[in-house]
């Protein structure tokens, strides 16, 4: 199964959700520079829209990220519908989308970094990713149980 | 062979390019005002219908037609359409996407927004089908470099 974290830009709250859901970082866990993390604001906004691989989870399933703007919903369902004229069981593809759980922080950040204000941008990014970490981790365990 | 085109809404430029495609409507002349509303989906979907990925039919050459309307998506929708063929191994040339917004008017925006956004249907139809009048030849253009682009085998997208 290839299931796909969907956020403003895929490399940001989707990126944290994927790696929360890989268990490569705890919820509680920040002290590490988010510069650290694979993908994290690795991005041109030019690009927004190409799935970002993340890695392997359980039962050989691979974990992607992916940008819709604010059209999450829009994207999804074309996303599943594109899929399926690809012959791909529906089984086969999953979305968990953490539009919802995107702070203002987080927006704010991507605000300068369209201005081109990298270190307030960074600042922005920390401040949102404290914020979402304990929504991420409680959609995170309805999505385990959903797909146990 | 797929060929998706996609606009705003998926009800009117993007419907007029697969309706050309598939030989509905004529490339010598502009159609009637009546052609244009026999059209299926023309002037049709809402809101709701917009991420749906609706088939037209199947061309001469047997490729399957579609219409897609993704707003203001244009650029993610088709790097994620992109990105999604190479995670699937699907080849590029199975699929191919046109972006019919480059060939709207500001009649069709205008038309459009009255009839699907605000439900004004007696007042957006006339308009949005005056504005896809003097779109039509660049819509027909558009479709013959596509029809020439499969001929050739090939791809491209726009």
């Amino acid at each position: 199964m290839n299931i796909f974290f969907l956020c403003r830009t895929g490399h940001h709250t989707s990126i944290i959700a994927a790696l929360m859901y890989l268990q490569e970082i705890g919820k509680n866990e920040f002290s590490r520079d988010l510069v650290e993390l694979p993908g994290y604001d690795q991005i041109g906004l030019r690009d927004v829209g190409k799935p970002f691989f993340v890695g392997r989870g359980s039962s050989n399933s691979k974990i992607f990220t992916l940008g819709v703007s604010r059209e999450s919903r829009l994207l999804a369902r074309t996303a599943h519908e594109l899929t399926g004229l690809f012959g791909v069981s529906p089984g086969e593809f999953r979305v968990v989308d953490t539009s919802p759980f995107v702070s203002r922080w987080t927006d704010l950040g991507l605000f300068c970094k369209r201005l081109r204000l990298k270190s307030l941008a960074r600042l922005f990014f920390y401040l949102g990713v404290r914020r979402e970490r304990v929504s991420l981790a409680k959609l995170l365990a309805k999505e385990r149980e959903l797909l146990s | 062979m797929n060929i998706i085109y996609h606009c705003y809404g998926g009800a009117h430029s993007s419907v007029t390019a697969a309706a050309v495609h598939l030989g509905w409507l004529p490339t010598d002349r502009i159609p009637e005002t009546e052609e244009f509303q026999r059209l299926p989906y023309f002037d049709r979907p809402v809101a709701k219908d917009h991420g749906r990925i609706r088939l037209m039919g199947k061309d001469e050459l047997g490729n399957d037609i579609y219409v897609l309307g993704r707003r203001n998506s244009a650029r993610i929708f088709e790097n994620m359409a992109q990105g999604l063929l190479d995670v699937y191994n699907v080849p590029a040339e199975e699929f191919q996407f046109y972006d019919v917004m480059p060939y709207v008017n500001w009649k069709m925006m205008l038309g459009g927004f009255s009839s699907r956004k605000i439900g004004a249907t007696f007042l957006g139809r006339p308009i949005i089908t005056i504005g896809t009048k003097h779109s039509y030849w660049k819509i027909v253009t558009l479709v013959h470099r596509v029809k020439i682009l499969q001929l050739k085998g090939g791809g491209g997208n726009q």
